[in-house]
């Protein structure tokens, strides 16, 4: 029994070989890759697990200290819980800006019959993603600034008493940086992926529903987004991750102020780094914003598999 | 055939390493006859005296290299740390440099020859007391400071005499009053950004914090050199002396620069929220840049800064009247920034408040170098503190603006600067000794910004104020221990703290 099982094993392991070495160009050619990722990912990526044990100023001192980076986050880093809270507003106004839009977008493209038409309009919704998102986030903020084109449009047209100071206020300025992040809010390239989902169902079951009488709203949400989920849930998915490791547009526009009122996990993170020197507090936060992204994809994977199954 | 052109293409990989690795590992500047400078601005004027030099010494080669100003401190730590660094770097701050203890100590050269100077002690080129200012606390010199810096308040005539402003300012009641009869006639007294970016909200802290906290340095300067003695009103007594992170802990345990236990710490802050009427209405969410605009453009009277801004300010009006705009350019000075005085604070018991005046930068040079290139840097360093060769750097006019480059004060013997940066260099009558900060580190200055902001804008109280900051500069203090935990006598510091 024991010796067929050790042949039935190395013969496995022979075939194993053989499979490697007829394609071994492939294999080859993938290395590169793979060395390039370990060097500058994987290896960084696992070593901020273990720095995050570590009270590291990044340079010359370093001392293991266990678990108490992550005890001063919890307990006494005053930033932290806010921050963190903020975060998940940002997340789901995120998602709801990425999907709600786009997949009305795309929805309207793919009714737009003129094959023409169409491929104009599919060109002018990706022109804009070739604009750096920085220029739009520096624009804005003079935009929004005390003596900006916004408070100066409100004054003109008779509404001074809604002339605030938008970066100012810590009562609104998260608010502020929703809106005119991204603003206007139009995604180019998720709106192309919808759109391919869209194209891509079968025509019959569209000619089964014209033949039901089924109404443009009820084609929407019975035939359309079922159907389109598994391209909704790769957006989703960006949005949660880019909505976590972002901090580029606050640190901006008002570097976590006023106040610590716009401070969120990514810009905590970047200046204990880079600011502080603290990098292993640093880590730390890392990690635990890496836990949260894998929580959020669990949960994402979870709602989207029970949708499909339903 | 297959083996061999495996073995062909291995070796070339190897020599192609080999070649890209010595290219690399010599550069330009492997022979000991080069040495770069790096600078983080007024890269002309380095340019100019690494010319001059290479004429006077044609088998040297100074390749001078401008670094951007953000992130210069971390690009050149990291070098120094790879042993990669330039031979000679220009900045703002060598502490942060020392304590990676990879830096010259030039108290082996400064009292040496500086045939360029014409001297026999380098030292006596430079201003008085400055090199012992430059030192660290644990005596090491460890860059060569080349120009100061002085703080003022730019000061828009124009609108003073619109006002009916008539005398100068001196004392903060008399600023206080001044303001108010600019805001009846509609100006905004003094544009301030409380953001991270604009040190408005600093300078005038540190001066009163160095005023406040003057008669406490020899309870706090416990460390001090043998035979120290401290004289107020003696500027001259604190050269060499710095207060270290043992003994910074050790005031804050013993209550003296702790926030919530130090009324002079509160007095401080009164003193800055009796000023926030002066201010304009969104200091909160203005872009500290943006001063440096909206002075020339006439949004506020006045504006606190540095020599630094002199070139820039004048290059404004410059283009203002190429551009026929001349009825845009207004009159302005500079004035000292107005004091504090006994009506304001029970706590000047140890003289008035100094003006800023502090070593703006100096050249570093590290400490691993041949022989040879660190001998090179160093009469490279002598030549530019030799005041014919420097007073050609501060000089050097930038040719689009028609003003000079360099608009700091020059810290060498007779070298003159700009005309106006003179103002910003008033005599020094009291000891200043950075005792109470308002933060510790940089963690400790954000938090500070953040509790200042919310102090400011009323979601504070003084109380709360106060205690956030006491805990945040605990804290920082606590880091600092840890941090320089080699150079700090710990044992001074837990017999001192048994005593308390």
């Amino acid at each position: 029994m024991v010796q067929t099982f050790s042949r039935k094993k190395g013969v496995a392991v022979r075939c194993f070989f053989r499979r490697v070495y007829k394609a071994k160009f492939i294999y080859l050619a993938l290395v590169p890759t793979f060395a390039l990722l370990a060097v500058f990912c994987y290896v960084p990526f696992f070593n901020a697990f273990i720095k995050s044990l570590y009270d590291w100023n990044g340079v010359n001192y370093l001392e293991f200290i266990g678990f108490d980076n992550f005890k001063e986050l919890f307990n006494k880093d005053i930033l932290w819980w806010k921050s963190f809270r903020r975060m998940l507003v940002i997340v789901v106004v995120d998602v709801i800006k990425a999907t709600v839009i786009t997949t009305l977008n795309a929805v309207l493209l793919h009714r737009v019959k003129h094959a023409r038409a169409q491929y104009f309009f599919r060109i002018m919704i990706i022109l804009p993603a070739v604009i750096p998102g920085m220029v739009g986030t520096l624009l804005w903020r003079q935009f929004v600034a005390d003596n900006g084109i916004i408070n100066e449009i409100l004054g003109s047209i008779g509404l001074k008493s809604m002339q605030r100071q938008w970066l100012g206020d810590e009562k609104i300025v998260l608010f502020a940086l929703l809106g005119i992040i991204g603003f206007p809010w139009v995604n180019g390239a998720n709106t192309l992926i919808l759109l391919s989902g869209l194209m891509n169902i079968d025509k019959s079951i569209y000619d089964a529903a014209e033949l039901d009488g089924v109404s443009w709203w009820r084609k929407l949400f019975q035939l359309e987004l079922p159907l389109i989920m598994p391209q909704v849930t790769i957006i989703i998915f960006q949005t949660i991750i880019g909505s976590i490791q972002s901090y580029e547009n606050i640190q901006v526009i008002t570097n976590g102020g006023p106040g610590s009122s716009t401070y969120v996990p990514g810009l905590l993170l970047y200046n204990n780094a880079f600011r502080y020197n603290r990098y292993g507090y640093a880590s730390a936060i890392g990690v635990v914003m890496f836990c949260v992204i894998i929580v959020f994809t669990v949960i994402n994977q979870y709602v989207t598999g029970r949708k499909k199954n339903v | 055939m297959k083996k061999r052109r495996i073995a062909t293409l291995a070796l070339s990989t190897v020599m192609a390493f080999g070649v890209a690795a010595s290219a690399a590992s010599c550069g330009g500047g492997s022979s000991a006859s080069v040495v770069t400078l790096v600078t983080i601005y007024n890269e002309p004027i380095f340019a100019l005296a690494a010319r001059l030099y290479m004429e006077e010494h044609p088998d040297k080669t100074i390749i001078t290299q401008p670094i951007p100003y953000d992130g210069a401190a971390d690009t050149l730590k990291t070098q120094l740390i790879a042993e990669v660094a330039p031979e000679i770097m220009l900045v703002e701050e060598p502490d942060d440099f020392a304590n990676l203890g990879l830096l010259l100590d030039f108290n082996n050269y400064i009292k040496g020859e500086n045939s360029y100077a014409d001297t026999k002690n380098w030292s006596t080129v430079f201003e008085d007391g400055y090199i012992d200012l430059a030192k660290d606390s644990n005596n090491r010199l460890n860059w060569v400071p080349f120009s100061l810096y002085g703080i003022g308040v730019y000061t828009n005539l124009s609108q003073y005499k619109a006002a009916g402003v008539e005398e100068t300012p001196e004392t903060l009641t008399e600023f206080l009053a001044a303001g108010e009869k600019l805001k009846t006639k509609g100006y905004t007294p003094w544009g301030v950004s409380i953001g991270y970016n604009d040190a408005q909200i600093l300078w005038p802290l540190e001066m009163m914090s160095q005023a406040f906290f003057r008669s406490l340095i020899p309870e706090i300067n416990l460390l001090h050199a043998d035979g120290w003695t401290f004289d107020p009103n003696d500027p001259t007594c604190i050269y060499g002396e710095k207060i270290s992170p043992e003994e910074q802990y050790l005031a804050f345990k013993k209550g003296l620069i702790d926030p919530v236990k130090s009324e002079r710490v509160r007095s401080m802050y009164e003193i800055m929220l009796k000023m926030k009427p002066l201010w304009n209405d969104d200091f909160v969410s203005k872009d500290g840049n943006m001063m440096y605009t909206d002075f020339p453009n006439g949004e506020h009277t006045h504006f606190m800064n540095g020599t630094w801004y002199l070139p820039q300010l004048t290059g404004i009006f410059n283009d203002l009247k190429k551009g026929g705009n001349e009825d845009k350019v207004f009159e302005y000075d500079i004035i000292p920034f107005p004091k504090a005085t006994s009506e304001d604070t029970q706590f000047l018991d140890a003289g008035a408040m100094n003006d800023i005046v502090k070593i703006r930068n100096g050249f570093i040079v590290p400490n691993y170098l041949s022989k040879a290139k660190t001998e090179l840097a160093v009469d490279f360093i002598k030549f530019m503190s030799s005041p014919e060769v420097a007073q050609k750097m501060f000089a050097l006019k930038n040719d689009l603006t028609g003003y000079p480059y360099c608009g700091d004060i020059s810290l060498l013997k007779g070298v003159e600067g700009m005309e106006e940066a003179a103002k910003l260099k008033p005599d020094i009558k009291y000891a200043d000794l950075v005792s109470y900060e308002m933060y510790y580190d940089a963690q400790d200055k954000d938090l500070f910004i953040i509790d200042y902001e919310k102090l400011l804008t009323g979601k504070y109280t003084m109380n709360q104020f106060l205690k956030a900051r006491s805990e945040s500069n605990l804290a920082a203090l606590e880091r600092n221990l840890r941090l320089y935990a080699s150079m700090i006598d710990r044992k001074w510091l837990d017999e001192e703290l048994k005593k308390l």
